[in-house]
């Protein structure tokens, strides 16, 4: 029953349409038409109907259930941001409460500003599921895997690439590759010095490099590229000796987003991690400390 | 995940030009408490830090802790979940009650 599909399997189904209609090359996707038409086919009673975007300020946005006498859904977005990119994932995650969603909360679903960057926190499982259809839908996996081999080493030209490649922001590039490379990489968002929130590949999770900012407040490194003050955006890599982030030398690539007024660090570790003991010992003690 | 207080503090102190450090020093706080104030969640804001703050950024404690209007059951209607309590201002709002009643009006 197409009801109880789960996000993935929803993306799944759509990207094999695409992929049949368009070819394997259909990306960036054009949400908006891919939305309307897939709904109007799939379901031609409850379709979404229209998809409207206008200058709202505090607001990303929402599925709306049609008013009396006009059948089916709407979604209406805040085309008053910069990002491109994050307006085509806020469409898929309304699309992704449209298809999971609107049988549960048949009035319809709000969705405010900053969750895109609250991946992972605990928002609740239909926000979740919402955001895994939208990932799954613009980056479907295999094609992702095309672009960047698991075990392949990674540059911020490459996760660019990704993002151009997809119409997402840098963000959502780097957290849906992190979800299967093979590499130690760590992602650390920090804003005014200290660690908004982070997300380690499994094999760095796994060998001890990873913040728990639900501990307790993390202050960045003073070394590092993410505690320098600019202004603008910009972009820079640098290499750390041990103790600067982590008790073992890595690769920090940040870049500064003037935009949403924080720091954005890809920390790319060796893949022979030191032993447990060395680590131990590290100069800069545990991470979580 | 920040707050409606926590944008608004955050928005006061950049419109002062101050530093973290700066409005800490002044308001005898610490760095990292408003920090969190701004950017995390803290259930119970002390009320003597916070009005201490308040003064530094020419505001008050009730202009930092005011939530907005409350939910009208227009808005109820409209949508039942919210992904965040964060409240939309009023002009944001009428937009889109606008938008949903352009849709109904067409024919």
């Amino acid at each position: 029953m197409s009801s109880s599909f789960s996000p993935e399997r929803w993306a799944y189904e759509i990207t094999h349409v695409l992929n049949a209609v368009l070819g394997a090359e259909h990306f960036p996707i054009n949400v908006t038409a891919v939305a309307q038409e897939y709904s109007a086919h799939k379901f031609p009673n409850d379709p979404i109907a229209r998809i409207v975007g206008d200058n709202l300020p505090g607001f990303d946005g929402a599925l709306y259930k049609a008013p009396e006498g006009k059948k089916g859904w709407a979604i209406f977005y805040n085309n008053g941001i910069r990002s491109t990119g994050r307006i085509n994932f806020t469409l898929g995650h309304e699309f992704g409460h449209y298809l999971l969603h609107r049988l549960v909360y048949p009035d319809g679903i709000r969705c405010g500003e900053q969750d895109f960057v609250q991946w992972d926190s605990t928002y609740g499982q239909i926000e979740h599921q919402a955001n895994v259809f939208a990932a799954n839908l613009l980056m479907p996996l295999d094609d992702f895997r095309r672009q960047i081999a698991p075990s392949s080493k990674i540059d911020l030209d490459l996760i660019s690439h990704c993002s151009d490649r997809y119409r997402v922001s840098l963000i959502a590039a780097t957290l849906r590759w992190l979800a299967y490379t093979e590499r130690r990489a760590v992602l650390v968002v920090s804003r005014d010095g200290y660690i908004l929130w982070a997300r380690s590949s499994t094999p760095a999770l796994k060998t001890g490099a990873y913040y728990r900012t639900s501990a307790g407040l993390i202050a960045i490194p003073v070394a590092s590229l993410a505690a320098q003050r600019s202004t603008g955006e910009s972009r820079a890599t640098k290499d750390h000796g041990a103790g600067v982030w982590f008790p073992e030398p890595l690769t920090e690539m940040t870049v500064l987003s003037e935009q949403y007024d924080f720091a954005i660090s890809l920390l790319l570790l060796s893949n022979d991690p030191p032993p447990f003991e060395e680590r131990l010992r590290g100069v800069g003690g545990f991470p979580s400390s | 995940m920040s707050t409606a207080l926590g944008e608004k503090l955050r928005r006061l102190r950049k419109e002062k030009g101050y530093s973290l450090d700066r409005l800490a020093e002044l308001s005898e706080s610490s760095k990292s408490y408003i920090w969190e104030l701004e950017n995390k969640n803290p259930p119970r804001p002390s009320a003597e830090k916070l009005a201490k703050i308040a003064h530094q950024l020419d505001t008050t404690i009730e202009y930092l802790l005011d939530e907005g209007e409350s939910l009208s059951t227009e808005d109820a209607a409209d949508a039942k979940f919210y992904r965040q309590y964060r409240q939309m201002d009023d002009a944001t709002k009428a937009k889109i009650r606008k938008m949903v009643k352009l849709w109904g009006d067409d024919t």
